[in-house]
């Protein structure tokens, strides 16, 4: 008898939560995989100028 | 109230003055009573001020072109002498209440359409799609040839007269229920108005008709309405440049009014800080070219002040709206609506005149804030067509307003109201 070993990652089904460029996530969609794409992008980095402005007027 | 709260009060009255305007197409008449101070032996342009000798070649010849127009010079060089001593005077079309769409070329016996924001009072005048075969033309692309010239003037002497005249009888037309069925039908209204052609079309036919014209003046014109593409364009962009100018010296206000290229430098200008420009190097488009043959070294970087469409939030806002326009840029429809979403992030409100089927019905992002496009490093999206350099079009695309506008703009701001 063979012993399955539930915990064997290529016995799961994957799930995606792509944080990264689009392109993964198409990629991924495109073999079948149920994925999401995760709207976000690193905060801008300002100059201290730009933030020194935007903290007094935003 | 503090600072924060002022300039959130002063945005929402900027931008009510788009959302509420309500714009006209009221009559045609020269551009010399249509153009607040276009005077004599004066030329507008594209973009943010700019020297006749820093200009690209392109502007440079639409300038010279236009002095032959006017019989300033009887040839191009007598124009360019004329131009370079200052004889002839260059100024923003933006800096007036006009745009200049293209090249930007205006003087002041062409034939100008006049918009008229009712909420307002304000007129914006645009210079008039040029017919099916001469599309461009010199106003739009600097070129010239004695049929182009020919062409305007017919338009001007043997067209517009009748047209000006059922607009006269029929009390105008309303523009913007215009705008926002054709939102509904396709167009994000600056790179496409295939819906909004055929709407006016469809509106003013039988006022046309019973114009009681003689049959061959009816033919022109109904040939002028039904055969010009892009008629439409001429109506939005006055629509947006009317709200621009009722929106224009908001104290407090950080919404930008106006956009606009001349092939060297691209400026934005913002309710508060008046005529004032906050200009950069005018950046590329990216897109699709009409030929394999053409590359980006033909091409101009950002000429023209259509994007005064976006500013009003239409076009590149209103990417969801157009799925063929995606086709056109080289994007999938998702694309396209990730672009509105994301214009929503800089924009200061949304305009419930124009609701869009590709977003569920969910109203187009308007109101351009500088604070929120430097805070979300997200730049405003402009489609445009895209010039060789030489003239004439060469493909179409998106180009973004440069980064270098908005933080010039926040200093002047700063400036102004620290």
């Amino acid at each position: 008898m063979i012993k399955v070993d539930n915990n064997d990652p290529r016995k799961k089904t994957v799930k995606v939560i792509n944080i990264g460029l689009q392109p993964f996530y198409d990629e991924i969609v495109f073999q079948g995989v149920p994925a999401l794409q995760l709207n976000w992008r690193p905060p801008v980095k300002q100059s201290k100028e730009v933030q020194d402005m935007l903290d007094m007027f935003l | 109230m503090d600072i924060k709260e002022r300039i959130a009060q002063a945005n929402q009255e900027a931008v009510r003055h788009i959302i509420d305007s309500d714009p006209v197409w009221t009559g045609i008449m020269p551009a010399g009573e249509a153009v607040n101070g276009l005077e004599d032996r004066m030329i507008t342009h594209c973009g943010p001020p700019i020297a006749y000798k820093d200009m690209v070649e392109l502007h440079k010849r639409g300038m010279r072109n236009a002095c032959l127009f006017e019989g300033w010079a009887k040839d191009t060089e007598e124009a360019d002498a004329m131009l370079k001593a200052g004889d002839v005077k260059v100024v923003s079309a933006l800096d007036h209440n006009t745009v200049g769409a293209g090249a930007g070329i205006i003087t002041k016996s062409v034939a100008m359409w006049i918009v008229e924001d009712r909420a307002s009072g304000i007129r914006a005048a645009t210079f008039p799609a040029e017919g099916a075969k001469f599309q461009g033309g010199f106003n739009g692309w600097g070129i010239y040839s004695p049929e182009i010239a020919a062409n305007h003037r017919f338009m001007r002497e043997q067209i517009f007269p009748y047209i000006n005249d059922m607009l006269q009888k029929r009390g105008g037309v309303a523009v913007k229920p215009i705008l926002s069925e054709g939102f509904q039908m396709g167009d994000e209204n600056h790179t496409r108005q295939t819906a909004a052609d055929m709407i006016i079309l469809k509106q003013c036919c039988m006022d046309l008709i019973n114009m009681d014209w003689p049959s061959d003046v009816l033919k022109t014109v109904m040939g002028y309405f039904s055969q010009t593409p892009r008629m439409f364009h001429c109506l939005g962009q006055g629509a947006a440049r009317s709200a621009a100018l009722a929106a224009s010296g908001t104290e407090y206000s950080t919404m930008v009014t106006a956009m606009g290229g001349n092939g060297v430098e691209f400026g934005i200008k913002v309710a508060s800080l008046g005529d004032q420009w906050f200009t950069a190097p005018a950046p590329y488009l990216d897109g699709r070219y009409t030929s394999s043959r053409y590359t980006k070294a033909d091409a101009l970087p950002w000429f023209g002040d259509s994007c005064v469409v976006e500013a009003a939030g239409m076009g590149g806002l209103a990417a969801a709206a157009s799925p063929i326009t995606s086709l056109l840029r080289g994007d999938k429809l998702k694309e396209s609506i990730a672009q509105t979403r994301e214009m929503e992030k800089i924009c200061i409100d949304k305009n419930h005149n124009f609701p869009i089927p590709n977003l569920d019905f969910d109203f187009l992002p308007v109101g351009i804030d500088i604070r929120l496009v430097l805070k979300t490093g997200i730049s405003p999206v402009m489609h445009g067509g895209n010039f060789h350099k030489e003239g004439g079009m060469i493909g179409a695309g998106t180009a973004r307003a440069p980064m270098e506008c908005f933080r010039k703009a926040l200093a002047a701001f700063a400036e102004k109201y620290r």
